[in-house]
């Protein structure tokens, strides 16, 4: 059967061709100041973005035509799977995602050119050349190792079908996410080095990219967490985070981004940092290009399958380029990024910032020695290890607490300088809530030392950052009298960068209670005849039984569990056993029940012939709240994302008299 | 109150001594996790634990091979089984959930504890967790 398959290679030629052509005009156009060749590449950019859709355009409708003579489509989808799984298997697999990531990658460029390029061209003109050229490698990928519109001599009947643990409404919304953070990094780090490149390193660029950075960054943060809901439901082993390469590969760049976010504040009130800055947004799109190809290129199973993998030769001299140009051209930079001021004070709101940052950078660190260790380590004896969660864990736990200690002081904490003893005045009452937090915990019987600081950390920071909206809102209720809601809805309109960010780190602090919870995890293991019932935690859980019926897709086998709690019958799930027929493969679906204290999380992990079902049951406390955290950092990154154009210009403007003027700053 | 003065006439002693600080204290972080019995676990073969001897019992090892055929039995949620390489099979037994290609045949890694004889996993995983596998 032949479909719209084969526009796909000659619209990715034709992208390609665009794409290098916008490369090229742009370069002489921004050496011999011509305008006119810099807006030709733009359009040329243009037809690449258009070019690009139109191939991933094909490739869908080819996936929904089941045109199985392409061998992506006979590899990742079939014909029973359904409408939402057969576009997820765009990025179900290493070609597809990787011509949904050029996608991202061309409309990202196109857009924030055609934007910057009425602002300046020079710059934009160079931020072309980068950004053309980023497109064109990956063009190049796809053309030539990772064609997703090969064919095959003899089209199957039907295709394998996409893995069943990708068939899930996360695996619809996590990679798209995490594409859309990682490409949008592309952005910020096209301008800085094209801001490098100029020697035009004033403030200007920051203020337009920074908006790309925060989309990204959002992107990232939901798509991570998403992802974690993800394994929660569909991986059985009833946590969310493993410390899996691929996990990290993705926290990776969050980390340095969210440094950058943090200290690029400082940089515009005080004109510090710019080194650092720029450092950083070549480390994150480094970063977020390490992720893209680890996941892709055999690394993680051996280092000897990467240099065989098809992708993975072409990724190392692209991601070398990266970052060694990145980090030539800001040392050859150095002289203009010197900072405008230094530092006054120990206690300071700046000094804050700044050990905000250097652990954020350590955490990365951490996070990458674990991850890249195996490979160092075998490439250089030869043996074979991983490195596990507990080796994360007693690192990366402690730097997230301190950083979670730095949130609760930062907005206690003036800029430039402040007497220990006004901090103290300021820092009792959230210092006092903290203690309470950590006395009433032990006195209720909680002995984990990690938990009562994380819970005592939450307190202080929670309560440090809910007296700033007291206070911010005061003179609203105080004097127009108005009511506590629309009161704090003018605070945080008034100056939103501060508030939404105070917004973002309430969600962060609701997280971390979640994270925490999972010190107090119980779970317990049995195999259950029909009848016959198990303990978990305070619950007693009654097998009732399995039922049977056929989809089109697998054979499900459906359990009846009663839960009970002291003697009352409180709820009934359906864990299930399904076993997929396309793949011949089992797949367990959990049942959960969540409610805000404690989840109780139920999965079948084997049926016996004899009608027995062996059952495991997880009692997950808190579990809820990470998800209701998301949900406030999403509501405070909606709140940045759509500040005003004007706001966003006068809060760019130079801070210098603001600063000495207000005595608490913005995020 | 101008930035001037003081601000261009100092060096920033203690904030360069404070971040000095916190690095340190993560790398010795960073050193002591590693150095933890079970942050790291070394991956080999059936035949290679068989030849580890009782040197390997207090270490984690993640052990791939394929489960044999007619070998898996279960006991209540206690399952064991062994895995081969081709050459010296290792007999298996974990507590912990199986993944769900595990079957004769499947491909997958072990990992725990061995006692010189019996490989007590905790954790039993399909060979390829990754999402894209690397065309073999």
């Amino acid at each position: 059967m032949r479909s719209l398959a084969s526009l796909g290679y000659p619209s990715l030629v034709c992208a390609l061709v665009f794409a290098a052509g916008a490369a090229g005009l742009a370069a002489v156009g921004a050496r011999r100041r011509r305008r006119d060749l810099t807006s030709a590449a733009l359009r040329a950019m243009a037809v690449a973005a258009a070019a690009t859709i139109v191939a991933a355009g094909a490739l869908v409708t080819a996936l929904f035509a089941h045109d199985f003579s392409v061998a992506y489509i006979a590899q990742y989808s079939s014909r029973s799977l359904g409408a939402p799984y057969l576009l997820t298997a765009l990025w179900g697999g290493m070609d597809g995602s990787l011509l949904f990531w050029t996608v991202l990658l061309t409309a990202f460029a196109a857009i924030a050119l055609s934007r910057a390029h009425l602002r300046d061209t020079a710059l934009a003109g160079w931020a072309t050349v980068i950004l053309a050229g980023i497109s064109s490698f990956f063009l190049v990928l796809l053309l030539v190792p990772a064609d997703p519109f090969a064919r095959l001599a003899t089209p199957p009947a039907d295709g394998s079908g996409l893995n069943p643990l990708l068939q899930s409404p996360g695996m619809v919304a996590h990679p798209p996410l995490l594409y859309t953070g990682f490409v949008g990094f592309s952005i910020p780090f096209a301008f800085a080095v094209a801001a490098l490149i100029t020697g035009r390193v004033e403030d200007s660029w920051w203020t337009w990219t920074r908006r790309w950075t925060l989309f990204a960054w959002s992107a990232l943060s939901i798509g991570i967490v998403i992802g974690g809901a993800w394994a929660y439901t569909e991986l059985g082993w009833g946590g969310y985070w493993a410390w899996d390469p691929v996990e990290n590969a993705s926290l990776l760049p969050w980390l340095t981004a969210t440094a950058y976010l943090h200290s690029v504040v400082i940089q515009e009130r005080r004109r510090m940092f710019k080194a650092w800055n720029v450092s950083l947004i070549v480390l994150t799109y480094s970063l977020a290009l390490f992720g893209t190809f680890l996941t892709r290129s055999g690394l993680l199973s051996s280092i000897h399958t990467f240099s065989e993998g098809p992708v993975g030769r072409w990724f190392l001299p692209f991601f070398g380029a990266v970052l060694l140009g990145g980090v030539l051209l800001v040392l050859y930079r150095a002289d203009r990024l010197r900072s405008e001021h230094t530092f006054d004070s120990l206690l300071s709101r700046e000094s804050v910032f700044l050990a905000n940052n250097v652990l954020f950078v350590a955490a990365a660190v951490t996070v990458l020695w674990g991850t890249i260790y195996p490979i160092v380590a075998e490439a250089l004896t030869g043996e074979r290890l991983s490195v596990g969660p507990p080796f994360f864990d007693s690192v990366f736990i402690p730097i997230g607490l301190a950083i979670l200690l730095l949130a609760g002081a930062g907005p206690l904490v003036s800029w430039r300088r402040m007497s220990p003893r006004a901090g103290l005045r300021v820092a009792a009452l959230p210092l006092a809530a903290g203690a309470i937090t950590a006395a009433v915990l032990a006195a209720l019987g909680v002995r984990s030392p990690g938990a009562l600081t994380a819970f005592a950390l939450c307190a202080f920071t929670a309560v440090s950052v809910i007296a700033e909206f007291e206070r911010g809102s005061r003179v609203y209720r105080h004097r127009d009298h108005a009511g506590l809601l629309p009161a704090l809805v003018r605070t945080v309109a008034r100056n939103r960068r501060r508030y939404a960010g105070y917004i973002v780190h309430l969600g962060v602090v609701l997280i971390v209670i979640g994270l925490a919870g999972s010190a107090f995890r119980t779970e317990s293991a049995r195999v259950l005849e029909p009848g016959s019932s198990m303990s978990v935690g305070s619950y007693r859980l009654t097998f009732e039984g399995a039922r049977t019926h056929l989809t089109p897709e697998a054979q499900v086998h459906q359990a009846t569990v009663a839960v009970s709690r002291g003697g009352r019958r409180i709820a009934t799930l359906h864990p299930r056993r399904d076993f997929h027929l396309a793949q011949q493969q089992w797949q367990s679906e959990v049942a959960i029940r969540s409610t805000p204290a404690e989840d109780l999380y139920l999965v079948i992990t084997n049926l016996h012939r004899d009608g027995a079902a062996e059952l495991r049951a997880f009692v997950n406390p808190l579990t809820m709240w990470i998800w209701i955290g998301a949900a406030v950092m999403l509501v405070g990154m909606t709140v940045l994302l759509t500040e005003p154009r004007r706001a966003r210009a006068e809060a760019a403007a130079p801070a210098r008299e603001r600063a000495a003027a207000e005595p608490v700053g913005a995020l | 109150m101008t930035d001037q003065p003081l601000a261009v006439s100092r060096r920033p002693t203690k904030l360069v001594v404070g971040a000095v600080v916190i690095v340190a204290v993560v790398a010795g972080l960073i050193v002591w996790a590693m150095n933890r019995s079970d942050a790291t676990s070394f991956f080999v073969t059936t035949s290679q634990v068989a030849r580890l001897g009782p040197a390997a019992a207090d270490h984690e090892y993640r052990v791939g091979g394929r489960v044999m055929a007619g070998s898996v039995r279960h006991h209540g949620v206690r399952t064991t089984f062994r895995l081969t390489d081709g050459r010296d099979p290792l007999t298996v037994t974990t507590r912990a959930a199986l993944p769900d290609t595990f079957k004769a045949g499947a491909s997958v890694i072990a990992q725990g504890t061995y006692s010189g004889h019996v490989l007590r996993a905790d954790q039993v995983l399909a060979k390829c967790p990754s999402k894209f596998k690397p065309k073999d």
